[in-house]
């Protein structure tokens, strides 16, 4: 009897504390599997949490929004004159450039068209600004001042002047997430421009740095070499130039070369970017006509 | 009595407040890791000097808002704060008769317990990488930086409400 009652009373000293953080472990661990498992359980939470939280965030970007524009006014009439005469042969540049380009997306819709295929080459898109980076340094993600109300939505590319930033990862009614393609959890499928052989570009959690994984060996890639995104998947459009290639290493005997690039877009440093997204489909000639008014139209 | 017991609790979720203002004020990226671990410095101080009022559980659901708020994997702050916590309590029980060393070493432990059981988690599951790993030392020597600051201002307005 008295062997049983001790016997018993085996973990009377361990701490009731001790059970409890047994408890909470074993809770975190299930709450940690169905982050890692079934992640789009998880997605509302996150949605609301962030949706809840946004006054917060909009009340916390305000200082440095007004240092800005301050700063902004307070620019001499000397600076801003020269600002302006820059602006303007740059706009003057670009609208040569542009005169070019319309007349290659006025042969591509003509191509398309007689291909009958329903690739819109007009993408639409919604200017924002960066507002903060994550508070968490590791992660590479940073807060837009665009969200739901202005048509922004999960999975939504967003570019800079230069190139492919990242993607949309969380939108609330008024502002959004994006993952920047430097994010280790990031993977954007790639093309070379100059073969157009196929790879996935993967973030390596460094904003000058990204890995091409999946390049095979006897990949025809130099160093120099633009990537831009292929295409493949959901929201990302052909074409967008992402990054340079910076180094590659070929190892004989194995299956895979190791590829290094350099982002094309100012990660760290872009304050204004853009988020792409394309037009509902339209029947083809109807996008024909609102991209060409005084052309021809293919029947 | 019950006043006073409300006025610390309102205290805790004030301070809690200010700490993720702290967490979230926007700085540039390339600063992300001179921002100290304002949430371990919370949950340690409550820890050590206030250790009934703050229990494994609460520091959980604390950790769990902080996961959700800063994207984090799901869990990841929720199990290094319960463990701090625990582990807090259990070392802080004899604080009165530490010496200032003591309290040094003991704050430099947990802080260093809470980083390295956050990062092992994401390090596991991929989160992070071992080269951002090496940059959490600055956020280490900045929240050991900013203990004394915390400390101070924590301990003057729970001394009145206590």
């Amino acid at each position: 009897m008295e062997h049983f009652e001790r016997k018993k009373r085996r973990f009377d000293s361990f701490p009731m504390q001790s059970y409890r953080l047994l408890g909470v472990a074993l809770v975190v661990s299930a709450i940690m599997f169905v982050d890692l498992r079934y992640p789009q359980w998880v997605e509302p939470i996150r949605h609301y949490a962030l949706q809840l939280f946004e006054p917060v965030l909009r009340l916390l970007s305000y200082p440095q929004r007004i240092y800005d524009v301050t700063n902004e006014s307070l620019l001499s009439h000397h600076q801003l004159l020269q600002e302006n005469k820059l602006l303007k042969s740059l706009l003057l540049q670009k609208s040569v450039q542009m005169q070019q380009v319309s007349e290659l997306k006025a042969e591509n819709m003509r191509l398309l068209a007689l291909v009958e295929s329903g690739v819109n080459l007009d993408d639409n898109f919604i200017y924002a600004q960066i507002l903060s980076a994550s508070s968490q340094p590791q992660q590479h993600v940073v807060l837009l001042n665009k969200g739901l109300r202005e048509g922004i939505k999960v999975g939504y590319p967003v570019l800079d002047a230069t190139g492919v930033m990242g993607q949309v990862i969380e939108a609330s009614h008024r502002l959004s997430q994006v993952m920047l393609i430097a994010d280790n959890r990031h993977a954007l499928p790639v093309r070379v421009r100059r073969t157009q052989q196929g790879a996935i570009l993967k973030g390596m959690g460094n904003t000058q740095r990204l890995k091409l994984e999946y390049a095979a060996e006897t990949m025809d890639i130099k160093e120099g070499d633009i990537l831009e995104t292929s295409g493949v998947g959901l929201y990302f459009p052909a074409g967008y130039p992402v990054a340079k290639v910076s180094e590659v290493k070929k190892h004989t005997g194995k299956a895979f070369a190791q590829i290094y690039a350099t982002p094309l877009a100012h990660l760290d440093s872009s304050q204004h970017v853009i988020v792409l997204f394309k037009q509902a489909s339209l029947p083809v000639n109807v996008q024909v006509v609102s991209v060409l008014p005084n052309q021809d139209v293919p029947k | 009595m019950i006043i006073k017991q409300f006025a610390l609790y309102r205290t805790m979720i004030i301070s809690l407040g200010v700490m993720l203002i702290l967490a979230f004020w926007p700085i540039a990226a390339e600063f992300g890791y001179y921002r100290p671990d304002w949430l371990s410095l919370w949950l340690i101080f409550w820890a050590l000097y206030y250790p009934q009022k703050l229990g494994v559980w609460l520091a959980c659901m604390v950790g769990l808002v902080w996961d959700i708020t800063t994207g984090s994997l799901l869990g990841s702050y929720a199990l290094s704060s319960a463990i701090v916590v625990y582990v807090g309590r259990r070392l802080g029980r004899h604080l009165a008769m530490f010496n200032i060393v003591e309290k040094a070493v003991l704050v430099i432990f947990l802080v260093v317990l809470a980083l390295a059981v956050r990062l092992a988690l994401w390090l596991i599951f991929d989160y992070v990488t071992w080269s951002q790993v090496v940059h959490y030392l600055s956020v280490l020597l900045l929240t050991l930086l900013a203990w004394p600051l915390v400390v101070d201002a924590l301990a003057r307005v729970s001394v009145k409400d206590n």
